[in-house]
C-alpha cells in the first residue's frame, strides 16, 4: 500500500477547535478521497470533526462547510487527492 | 380578524400631535407581507420626489410583518424606513432583539411617523393605547440614560425602547436607531431622520398577544425540529460559539478582509481582534434574539483604558473590520470601545470606521493635515486617534462636523483629489466584505437599492457548491466566485429575492439557509407563513412579494432621478489588492459592466435600472408604473 502526503489547514475558529491544531501533514492512502481524508483526520482528531463536516450519511460535506483543494473550491466530497496538495477546511464566510 | 397579525397601523402626526389607527386590508398584507414591504409601500405612495430627508414631510415607518411573534428563531426583525439623508435613495434598516415582537403585541403591526415636533417628544405605545410624550428632559442623553429614564418614567421595566442619542439630534448623517441599548437599525442615517423630527423614542409594551396563530401546533413542531437539529449544522453551531466575530481570521486568510481602507485584504494583527480572541479575553456571556437558541451576540467587558459596559453588548465582525482591520487598529478593546461609542450616541458602526479609515488615508497622504483636523494626527494604526475622531464625528465637534456628513460629502468638501479614497457606493459607506476576492458581493454593493449594503444577497461562496436549499430557490449550477458570467448573474438576482423576502417579512439572515448558519429551509419559512396566516402561500408567490417590494424600491429611486450611473463601485475596486494572499486582484471593468446590464435584463429593468412599465404590471403595480411614467406617453 502507497501512501501520500497531504498538507491539512483549518481556516476557521471552529473546525480549528475541533481538530486542536491549526495545520499538519497528514498521510493517506494513493488514490484517496476527501471523504477519506475526512475520516483519516477524525481518527486522529475525533468523531466530533468528523461529523461537523461530513453529512448523516457521512458522504458529502455539509451544508456551511467549505473545502479547497489548492486554492479551489470543491463541488464533491468524492473528489480525489493528490500528493502535495494543500487542504484547507472551513465554515463558508458568508455576510454577518 | 384575520390571523397572524392586528390589521392595524399606527399613524402619527408630530407636527400637530394628532395620532390616527388605520385598518389595513388583508390583501395589503398579502401583496407586501411587513417590513421592506410596508415601508415601500408607504414611502412611494407618500413622499414626493424631491423631499427633504430632514424635513417634516419625510415619513419615518417602524414595521413587523406578517409572521413577527411566531415563536420561532430568526423571523422577529423590525424594519425602519425613511428616504435616506446619507443617500437620497429610499432607506432601510433592520434590527434583531425584541423591539419588533413587543411592537406587534403592543397592537399595531406598523408606525408611520409623519411631520416634525416643535419640542423633544417620544411615544409611547402600549396595548393598543398610544401617547407622545414630553422628551425635553431626555435631549442630550445618550442611549442608555434614555432607555433607563423612558423605562423608570413610565414604571415599566420590561417596555421596549427604540431611541436616539445624541448624534441622532445633532443629524449625524449616519446616525442610527439603537433598539434596548445594543439592537440597531444602523445604517442609511434613520436616527438623524429621527432626530429631525425632534423624536427621541419609541416605547412600546403589550401585555398579551392580541391576535391568533392559525395552526400553532405546526409552528410549535418546526420550534422544536429547530432546536432538536440545530447542533448538526456546524455553521449555526460556529455561529454560536463565536458569533459573526468568527469570520475575522479566515476572511484576512482568504485576502478578504478590509484592511487600511481597503488596501488590502490581509491583516497581520486579524489574530488580536479575532472570535477566539473575543472569547478568550471580554466576553462576558451570548445573548440573543427573540425565540432563537443561537444566541450569536457576544456582550463583552473591555479592559482598561478602553473598559466598557456590557450593557452595550458588544462588536459583530462588522464594526471589529471597520474599527480593526480597516484602520489597521489590532486592539480589541479599542474596538470595543468605539462599539460603546457608537452605541450610546447612536451611529452606524460600519458608516463610522469607514469615514475614519477615508480620514486616516487622506492624512498619511499629506491630503489633511493637523491644520485640518485641529491638530489630530490621525495615523493608521493608532486606537487613540480613532476614538478621539469618533467622538469629534458623534459631538458634531471641530474636524468631526466634516466627517458627520458620511464620506462622499467629507471627501467633497475636503476636495485635493480625496473623492478617489472615499469608499462609498450612493453615499453609502462600504462594508466589511472585499468584492475582489467575491465579486458579486461587488454587484450587489451597486445595484443595491440602499446604496453599499452587504445584506441584499448571498455572499459568492454559498454558490460554490450544489446544494438542495439553492436548488429550491432555482439555483441550479455551482458558480465560482470571481465568476461573473449569466448562471451567476442568475444566482444573484434569486439570492436578492431570496434575501428581500426576509426583510419584507422580517427574518435574520443567518437562521435560514442558504446561509452559512442556516439551519431552516425556504420551504420552512413558507409553512411559517401558512401556519401563523392560515393562507395556502407558496414559495412563489412569496418570492414575488420580495420581487414587488423591490421594485417599489427601484421605482422610488428612479423617481428620485437614480440611473445606471449610481449603480456603481469606487474605482479602487477596479485596481489590484495592495497586499495580503489576494495582492494584485482588482475587478475587471467590463465583465462587471456587463453583468449589471444582464442583470438588469433579467429583473426585468431598463438600461438605467429603471423597472420597465411591463415588470411593474406583471408585479401588479400599474399604479407605480402610471407614477413613474406619467408624462412619457
Amino acid at each position: 500500500m502507497s501512501c501520500i502526503r497531504v498538507r491539512v489547514s483549518y481556516a476557521s475558529p471552529l473546525i480549528r477547535e475541533l481538530a486542536g491544531v491549526e495545520s499538519e501533514e497528514v498521510e493517506v492512502e494513493r488514490g484517496s478521497t476527501l471523504r477519506e481524508l475526512v475520516r483519516r483526520l477524525a481518527e486522529v482528531h475525533g468523531e466530533r470533526l468528523l461529523t461537523a463536516l461530513l453529512d448523516d450519511a457521512g458522504r458529502e460535506l455539509r451544508v456551511g462547510v467549505l473545502a479547497l483543494v489548492n486554492g479551489v473550491p470543491v463541488r464533491s466530497a468524492g473528489t480525489g487527492i493528490e500528493e502535495g496538495d494543500e487542504v484547507v477546511f472551513a465554515i463558508v464566510a458568508d455576510g454577518g | 380578524m384575520p390571523y397572524g397579525f392586528n390589521g392595524r397601523w399606527l399613524r402619527v402626526d408630530l407636527s400637530t400631535g394628532r395620532m390616527r389607527v388605520e385598518e389595513v386590508e388583508e390583501r395589503v398584507y398579502r401583496s407586501y407581507l411587513g417590513g421592506r414591504g410596508f415601508c415601500a409601500y408607504v414611502l412611494f405612495r407618500e413622499l414626493r420626489p424631491g423631499t427633504d430627508p430632514l424635513g417634516p414631510e419625510n415619513k419615518l415607518v417602524f414595521a413587523t410583518s406578517v409572521i413577527t411573534g411566531a415563536p420561532i428563531a430568526g423571523v422577529n426583525r423590525v424594519s425602519v424606513g425613511a428616504k435616506s439623508p446619507l443617500t437620497g435613495t429610499y432607506g432601510e434598516a433592520e434590527a434583531g432583539g425584541f423591539f419588533a415582537v413587543e411592537m406587534k403585541f403592543s397592537g399595531f403591526d406598523a408606525v408611520v411617523i409623519e411631520g416634525a415636533s416643535e419640542e423633544p417628544v417620544y411615544l409611547w405605545v402600549k396595548d393598543g393605547r398610544a401617547e407622545l410624550r414630553d422628551a425635553r428632559g431626555l435631549w442630550g442623553k445618550t442611549v442608555k440614560e434614555t432607555v433607563e429614564a423612558i423605562r423608570g418614567e413610565l414604571g415599566e421595566p420590561l417596555a421596549r425602547v427604540a431611541c436616539i442619542g445624541p448624534a441622532g439630534e445633532r443629524m449625524v448623517r449616519f446616525a442610527c436607531v439603537v433598539f434596548d441599548n445594543r439592537y440597531a437599525a444602523g445604517r442609511g442615517g434613520l436616527g438623524a431622520v429621527m432626530g429631525s423630527k425632534k423624536l427621541k423614542a419609541v416605547a412600546v409594551r403589550g401585555t398579551r398577544r392580541p391576535f391568533e396563530f392559525h395552526d400553532p401546533g405546526r409552528l410549535a413542531e418546526i420550534a422544536r425540529w429547530f432546536g432538536e437539529n440545530w447542533r448538526k449544522f456546524p455553521g449555526a453551531v460556529s455561529r454560536s460559539t463565536y458569533g459573526t466575530p468568527e469570520l475575522v481570521t479566515p476572511l484576512s486568510r482568504d485576502g478578504t478582509l478590509p484592511t487600511l481602507n481597503f488596501r488590502g485584504g490581509s491583516f497581520e494583527g486579524a489574530g488580536s481582534i479575532s472570535g477566539e480572541e473575543l472569547n478568550k479575553t471580554i466576553l462576558v456571556k451570548r445573548e440573543g434574539c427573540f425565540a432563537c437558541p443561537l444566541s450569536c451576540k457576544a456582550v463583552v467587558r473591555a479592559r482598561p483604558p478602553y473598559e466598557t459596559d456590557p450593557d452595550y453588548g458588544g462588536p459583530e465582525y462588522e464594526t471589529i473590520a471597520a474599527f480593526g482591520s480597516l484602520c489597521g487598529i489590532g486592539d480589541l478593546d479599542a474596538v470595543a470601545y468605539a462599539n460603546q461609542l457608537c452605541n450610546a450616541y447612536g451611529v452606524d458602526t460600519i458608516s463610522a470606521g469607514v469615514t475614519i479609515a477615508f480620514a486616516m488615508e487622506c492624512f498619511e497622504r499629506g491630503i489633511l493635515t493637523e491644520e485640518d483636523t485641529g491638530g489630530l494626527r490621525l495615523r493608521f494604526g493608532d486606537p487613540d486617534s480613532m476614538i478621539k475622531a469618533l467622538l469629534s464625528i458623534v459631538r458634531r465637534e471641530g474636524f468631526g462636523n466634516v466627517l458627520a456628513e458620511g464620506v462622499r460629502r467629507a471627501s467633497e468638501i475636503i476636495g485635493r483629489g480625496s473623492e478617489k479614497l472615499a469608499m462609498h457606493v450612493k453615499g453609502k459607506e462600504v462594508p466589511m466584505h472585499e468584492p475582489r476576492g467575491k465579486v458579486g458581493v461587488g454587484i450587489m454593493y451597486a445595484v443595491s437599492p440602499i446604496g453599499a449594503d452587504h445584506l441584499q444577497c448571498p455572499h459568492d461562496p454559498v454558490f460554490e457548491r450544489e446544494r438542495e436549499d439553492l436548488r429550491s430557490l432555482g439555483i441550479e449550477e455551482a458558480v465560482g466566485r470571481l465568476d461573473l458570467g449569466p448562471a451567476k448573474v442568475r444566482a444573484l438576482y434569486y439570492g436578492m429575492l431570496w434575501w428581500g423576502l426576509g426583510d419584507c417579512l422580517g427574518v435574520c439572515r443567518f437562521t435560514l439557509l442558504p446561509h452559512s448558519a442556516g439551519v431552516l429551509t425556504p420551504n420552512h419559512l413558507v409553512e411559517v407563513v401558512n401556519a401563523v396566516t392560515g393562507w395556502q402561500a407558496s414559495l412563489w408567490e412569496l418570492m414575488k412579494a420580495s420581487e414587488r417590494a423591490l421594485n417599489l424600491v427601484k421605482s422610488f429611486n428612479a423617481r428620485e432621478g437614480f440611473g445606471a450611473r449610481d449603480d456603481a463601485l469606487p474605482e479602487r475596486f477596479f485596481e489590484g489588492l495592495e497586499f495580503g494572499t489576494r495582492r494584485g486582484q482588482g475587478i475587471d471593468r467590463r465583465a462587471f459592466r456587463e453583468a449589471v446590464r444582464l442583470l438588469y435584463g433579467m429583473a426585468g429593468w431598463d438600461e438605467e435600472g429603471r423597472p420597465t412599465r411591463a415588470k411593474l404590471c406583471e408585479l401588479g403595480l400599474e399604479w407605480v408604473a402610471d407614477e413613474l411614467y406619467k408624462g412619457e406617453g
